[in-house]
C-alpha cells in the first residue's frame, strides 16, 4: 500500500494537475477568506469551508479521474495486478494519496485562522470542526470518483462522469428551495452532502454525518475492490 | 516448477483455451509457439494470475495461483505484451517503485546495478521512460520482471517490434537469464523459439497442438526427405526426367514462370538422391538453378500437427 500511495502521490506532481488543483483550491478558499475578513467576525470563519464545498465537488474529479483510467491506458495495471500486493491494499493507497492532496490542502486554510487570530480570537473548536468536516465530505467523493475511474481506460469519460455527479449533488440542494412537499425535501435533506455538511458548520461532530460520510467512502473503495476484482474473472 | 492441468478459458461463447496442461521444470525455457489469437497471452495471464481460468488449474512452485496468489505472484516476474511502464517516472524511479510494490528484501543497490548491467540499461537509469526508445522500455520491462530476483520469469513477445539487432541482443539476454531462472516466452517466430527455447508449446486456436524438446519438433517438421527443384525447361519435360530417376519418389509442379517450372519432390532417404536428380536433368541439358529443403511456414506446421492428431 505504501509503494501505491507514495507512487501516486508523486505522479500527481509529476503532471500540472496536483499544482492545478492546489491552485484553484487556494484562490477560492483565498476569495472566501477576503470576505470573511472584510465581515471580521469570528462567527463567519465557518463561511470558507462552506462555501468551498460546491467547488470542491467540481474540482475533485481532477484528481480522481485518473486513478485507474491511467493504469489501464498504460497497461500498468497488469504489473500492479500480478505483483504480490492484493487488491485492497492497492485501492487503499490510491484512495489515500488522493485524500491526502486535499486533506493538504485543507489543512492549509488554518494558516487564515492564524492570520484571523491577529485580529480577533478565532473559535478553534469550530475550526476544527469544519475541517474535519471537510476532509470526510472529500473523502466521500474521492470514493464515488475513484470507483467511477476504476470503470473506463479514459480519463475524459472517467472526469466527466464524475463531474456530471458532482453537478446532480449541487442541483440537489435546490430542490427544496423549489418545492414544498415535505417528503422530497426531507429526502435531499438526508442525501445532499451539502446539507449533511451543514452541523460541522456550526462546530457540532455529528454522529450522522460522520457515518454517512466514512460509509460512503468505504462502500465505493468496496466496490472499487470489486470492478477490478470482476475484470479478472470476466 | 510450472503445472498447467486442464486449462480452460472462456469469454461468452467464446473459447479462447480448451483444455490446455503441461508443465515447465525448474531451469527450463520453454516457448509458446502460435498465431495471434492462439492463445498464448491468455495462458500467460492466467499463469501470473491477471486472469482467472474457467476451470483447470495453475500452480507455480506448488502455490496454487487461486488458492495462495501471494505466494504464488512473488515467484513470478512477468512481462505482458505491452511493457506495464510508467511514462513520467525515470527509469531509477520505476525500479524503486517496482522493488516496493513486491516487497523484495535483497540490498537496493547492489540489486539494481546488477539488473540494469545484465539487460543493459546502466546508461538511461536516470532518464524519463517517456523519452526512451522502444528497445530501451523493453530493456526496462525485462528489468522490472528481474526484481525481487523471482525464479520465474514469463516474457509475451520479448522480441516484438525490435530491430534485427536488437532483437539479436534480447535473445541472447533470454538465454543468459535461462542459466538461473525457469523462463516461458511467447512468440509467433518458429526460428526464434528454437533459437531460444529448451521446449517448444505449440498452440493453435486456444488448443494445445504440440508440446516437445525443440529438437525433436523441428526433427518432425523439416522432412530431410522433401525438397524443391527450379530448372530452366518445359514443366512436362522436367516432370518426366524426374520421374525417371529412380531415388525420386513423387514429384508434384508447384509453379511454372518465366521458362522455369518449381516442383516439390519427395526423395528416398539414399545419400545419392540429389546427385542423382542432378546428372538426370545435367543429361537432358535441363539446367537446375535452384535446390533446397522444403521450409515449413508456421502454417503448414499447424497444418501438419493437426493432420497428425
Amino acid at each position: 500500500m505504501k509503494a501505491i500511495y507514495k507512487r501516486e502521490l508523486s505522479a500527481c506532481f509529476r503532471s500540472p494537475i496536483g499544482y492545478l488543483f492546489c491552485a484553484i483550491y487556494l484562490f477560492f478558499s483565498g476569495m472566501y477568506f477576503n470576505s470573511v475578513l472584510s465581515v471580521g467576525q469570528s462567527s463567519e470563519f465557518p463561511q470558507i469551508y462552506y462555501g468551498m464545498l460546491n467547488i470542491v465537488l467540481l474540482m475533485l474529479p481532477l484528481l480522481t479521474m485518473r486513478l485507474f483510467s491511467e493504469e489501464r491506458k498504460y497497461k500498468t495495471d497488469q504489473i500492479l495486478l500480478t505483483s504480490p500486493l492484493n487488491i485492497t491494499p492497492l485501492v487503499l493507497g490510491k484512495f489515500f494519496s488522493a485524500l491526502t492532496i486535499y486533506a493538504g490542502c485543507t489543512l492549509f486554510t488554518l494558516i487564515y485562522a492564524i492570520v484571523f487570530s491577529f485580529f480577533t480570537s478565532p473559535s478553534w473548536p469550530l475550526i476544527t470542526g469544519n475541517i474535519l468536516g471537510a476532509i470526510l465530505f472529500g473523502a466521500a467523493f474521492i470514493g464515488i470518483g475513484m470507483f467511477i475511474s476504476s470503470m473506463t481506460e479514459s480519463q475524459f469519460v472517467a472526469g466527466m462522469g464524475s463531474f456530471s455527479i458532482a453537478t446532480i449533488f449541487i442541483i440537489l440542494d435546490v430542490i427544496p428551495l423549489i418545492t414544498s412537499n415535505e417528503f422530497i425535501v426531507s429526502l435531499v435533506g438526508n442525501i445532499s452532502f451539502v446539507g449533511r455538511y451543514k452541523p460541522f458548520t456550526k462546530g457540532i461532530l455529528d454522529m450522522s454525518s460522520i457515518v454517512f460520510f466514512a460509509s460512503i467512502a468505504a462502500s465505493f473503495i468496496f466496490l472499487t475492490v470489486r470492478v477490478l476484482e470482476k475484470r479478472r474473472w470476466s | 516448477m510450472i503445472k498447467v492441468k486442464h486449462l480452460t478459458k472462456k469469454y461468452g461463447a467464446n473459447v479462447a483455451l480448451d483444455d490446455v496442461s503441461f508443465s515447465v521444470k525448474a531451469g527450463e525455457i520453454a516457448g509458446f509457439l502460435g498465431p495471434n489469437g492462439a492463445g498464448k497471452t491468455t495462458t500467460m495471464n492466467i499463469i501470473t494470475g491477471y486472469l482467472s481460468s474457467t476451470s483447470g488449474t495453475v500452480t507455480v512452485d506448488g502455490y496454487d495461483i487461486l488458492e495462495q496468489p501471494t505466494e504464488a505472484k512473488k515467484r513470478i516476474g512477468y512481462l505482458p505484451e505491452v511493457p506495464p511502464l510508467y511514462p513520467d517516472m525515470t527509469v531509477d524511479e520505476y525500479l524503486r517503485f517496482i522493488y516496493e510494490l513486491k516487497r523484495a528484501t535483497q540490498k537496493k543497490e547492489a540489486h539494481f546495478n546488477e539488473i540494469c548491467e545484465l539487460t543493459g540499461i546502466s546508461a538511461v537509469r536516470g532518464r524519463l521512460i517517456k523519452n526512451l526508445s522502444k528497445g530501451y522500455r523493453q530493456r526496462v520491462g525485462i528489468a522490472q520482471t528481474l526484481v525481487g530476483n523471482p525464479p520465474v520469469l514469463i516474457l509475451d513477445e520479448p522480441t516484438v517490434g525490435l530491430d534485427p539487432k536488437q532483437i539479436i541482443e534480447v535473445r541472447s539476454l533470454i538465454r543468459k537469464l535461462g542459466k538461473k531462472h525457469t523462463v516461458i516466452l511467447s512468440s509467433h517466430i518458429l526460428s526464434e523459439v528454437q533459437a531460444i527455447c529448451d521446449r517448444i508449446i505449440v498452440l493453435n486456436n486456444g488448443k494445445l497442438v504440440a508440446d516437445s524438446t525443440s529438437q525433436s519438433l523441428s526433427d518432425r517438421l523439416t522432412d530431410g526427405n522433401s525438397i524443391i527443384v527450379r530448372a530452366v525447361g518445359k514443366a512436362a519435360d522436367i516432370q518426366a526426367v524426374l520421374n525417371s530417376v529412380k531415388t525420386v519418389k513423387r514429384c508434384e509442379k508447384l509453379s511454372e514462370k518465366d521458362g522455369a517450372a518449381e516442383f516439390s519432390v519427395t526423395i528416398s532417404s539414399a545419400e545419392s538422391a540429389r546427385q542423382d536428380i542432378f546428372y538426370a536433368m545435367a543429361a537432358k541439358k535441363l539446367p537446375i538453378i535452384e535446390m533446397r529443403q522444403r521450409e515449413y511456414s508456421l502454417e503448414d506446421i499447424f497444418l501438419s500437427l493437426v493432420d497428425k492428431k
